[in-house]
């Protein structure tokens, strides 16, 4: 019943998300995962960049404008939002 | 009443009613007769305890969709469930009660829409509406002992247990309510009334064998009974009520082939088809952005206004399913440890006996799964487990095989089915509710899915559909009234006469079929020993 299978960046980043609930969601996410990666735990997944975020954005899209974001169900703007802080940067850290 | 068929002396018995099977359906119709001036015998193939070589009666070969389901049979059946081989008999248990004697408890009725012939759901309708079972519904319950359900069932729960509000108009999902019988296992729960019964007769350790029609071959005459020990005897009466279950049924209406070279009921070709399950799977995890208490409905729990523990399930509406054309569907929140420890902290304060009873299930959950430091996330997260419906299939079946065992009857092939729409169904319904909460921005949801994946998937060992309700013969084994197309005196009880299965674990339905049945045949005048 873990969470924190493959893809634990990405659900720290759905956290933030969720916490933000407001549309200055980028910076929030900013704030948000300078915070976690200095805990040791959960890791986030190496390698997302920005590049492969928008591939994934791109190549997934689902409907209704909604994507399917390594599994998580986002809107665009949402998923957007991600791409746009993996962008600032430079690439996901990894924490674990 | 209580007999030892390897004690039975006589060549041949006679009785007004002959019920095949002490399960859930058998025993049920057998009270209702209790104390009337019918001379009912009530056939059990096992004892009041299982035993390893009447279980084995129920060995044969299986092969589909089955996983491995530890968390369903476990140790309740000798050797547990290792391999999908093992389906046939581990899923079920042969002795007094039935399976319900390895029961969780589950009731909830069928939906509307569970009846309705769907376009997009072939094979789907059944020949008597939701409406006309509601009186039968309400019986059932009170005979497991738990609330009816009514309509406005989230109003009955008691606060903080309040329902996930999600939005849309209308709305893709709704919660219901499961509620937990406490009549478990059921066989103990009934034993004593009927053995006291003047007029019910159980029969212990005899296996009904072969069914055997007269030479008009419209009307059961007799059924063969053997004992694992080699005495047989013949049972006659009026009339017959096959309650096997959804395997058994149509495995012993295959092998009485004799007057009937298809076997009894099965000139069309039906009898065992249409095999369905209720796919048990998980299908992603969820992150709720919400205090946890809202997520106590959907835990088991003990409700003092009903008397019963209770359980919330997020299900896709009818709506849904008609705009997107997909079957039913539910789903469970499976928490992860450390967020119950937090919503059983914070309500450490209250003294109420619904609160002591949340606070032990909590700490309970947590020392099961410990997990330091989880309990930091203060939110609500955790797995969806899915429970669906699967379309109807004629190729999704039972069959006979080569193998005989220890009585000479040929052991089963089951071969379960999984078509395109029961997995793309699957899909749909969870991306939906991955929308739905993104969308009212309560939380997020993980697909675990690929689309059209073809995955294996846990079962709920519900055997349903084989011999199928239809006004149609050349449609269905049984008629409305769950008599055998063709045999005047042949009835079948149980979930192998359902068309389609909705999501509902099946026990609440069959004991409502069970006693309309029983309604029908109380009616009956007049009553004669053997066949008259």
């Amino acid at each position: 019943m873990s969470t924190d299978r493959g893809g634990g960046g990405m659900w720290i980043f759905l956290t933030t998300m969720l916490q933000a609930e407001a549309r200055s969601v980028g910076q929030a996410c900013l704030t948000r995962l300078t915070w976690q990666s200095a805990e040791p735990s959960p890791r986030l997944t190496a390698g997302l960049d920005a590049a492969s975020l928008e591939a994934l954005i791109r190549d997934d899209r689902d409907e209704d404008a909604f994507v399917i974001l390594d599994g998580w169900i986002v809107s665009r703007t949402e998923a957007e939002c991600w791409a746009m802080v993996a962008r600032e940067l430079g690439s996901m850290p990894d924490a674990g | 009443m209580l007999v030892d068929a390897r004690k039975i002396e006589q060549s041949t018995v006679s009785t007004h009613l002959c019920i095949i099977g002490a399960g859930a359906a058998g025993i049920t119709i057998a009270r209702q007769f209790n104390h009337s001036p019918v001379d009912v015998l009530l056939l059990e193939s096992g004892g009041f305890e299982p035993d390893l070589a009447t279980q084995d009666l129920y060995r044969g070969r299986a092969f589909g969709h089955f996983r491995s389901g530890e968390h369903i049979i476990g140790t309740a059946f000798p050797g547990g469930l290792t391999d999908r081989m093992d389906y046939p008999q581990a899923s079920r248990s042969r002795y007094f009660g039935g399976s319900l004697n390895v029961w969780g408890g589950y009731c909830r009725p069928l939906d509307a829409i569970d009846f309705e012939a769907r376009e997009w759901v072939p094979n789907s309708g059944w020949p008597i509406s939701a409406a006309s079972l509601a009186a039968f519904y309400s019986r059932a319950a009170a005979e497991l002992h738990i609330a009816a359900f009514q309509e406005q069932e989230l109003e009955r729960e008691p606060e903080p247990r309040r329902e996930l509000a999600l939005p849309g108009s209308p709305p893709s999902f709704a919660t219901k309510m499961f509620y937990f019988s406490p009549a478990t296992p059921f066989g103990s729960w009934r034993r004593n009334e009927l053995v006291r019964s003047p007029n019910i007769r159980i029969v212990l350790g005899g296996n009904c064998t072969e069914l055997l029609v007269d030479e008009t071959g419209r009307r059961l005459r007799e059924i063969q009974v053997r004992c694992l020990d080699g005495r047989s005897f013949l049972v006659r009466a009026a009339v017959f009520i096959l309650a096997a279950g959804g395997i058994e049924t149509p495995r012993l209406l295959l092998a009485s082939n004799r007057g009937c070279p298809r076997g009894v009921g099965n000139d069309r070709d039906l009898v065992g088809r249409y095999f369905m399950e209720h796919p048990h799977l998980p299908v992603g995890e969820y992150l709720l952005w919400a205090d946890p208490l809202d997520l106590t409905l959907y835990t088991q729990l003990h409700n003092p206004v009903l008397g019963h523990a209770t359980s919330g399930v997020l299900c896709s509406s009818a709506d849904f399913q008609r705009e997107r054309q997909t079957l039913n569907y539910s789903v469970e929140l499976v928490l992860v440890p450390g967020t119950v420890a937090a919503m059983a902290a914070a309500r450490a304060a209250r003294t109420d006996a619904f609160s002591q009873s949340y606070i032990r299930a909590a700490h309970e959950f947590d020392a099961a799964f410990p997990q330091p430091g989880r309990d930091r996330v203060a939110r609500a997260h955790g797995q969806l487990f899915a429970r669906t419906e699967q379309a109807p299939d004629p190729e999704s079946r039972v069959k006979l095989g080569t193998e005989r065992d220890a009585l000479g009857v040929p052991r089963i092939e089951l071969h379960w089915r999984m078509g395109a729409l029961d997995h793309r169904s699957i899909y749909e319904s969870t991306l939906e509710l991955g929308r739905v909460l993104c969308r009212c921005h309560r939380g997020r949801v993980r697909l675990r899915l690929q689309r059209e994946q073809a995955e294996e998937v846990e079962f709920g060992a519900h055997h349903i559909g084989t011999t199928r309700m239809s006004d149609d013969p050349g449609r269905g084994v049984v008629d409305a009234d769950c008599r055998v197309h063709g045999i005047d005196n042949l009835y079948v009880a149980g979930s192998s006469v359902f068309p389609t299965a909705g999501w509902a674990n099946p026990t609440l339905t069959i004991l409502a079929l069970a006693l309309r049945l029983a309604d029908r045949l109380k009616a009956r005048q007049p009553w004669t020993a053997g066949g008259g």
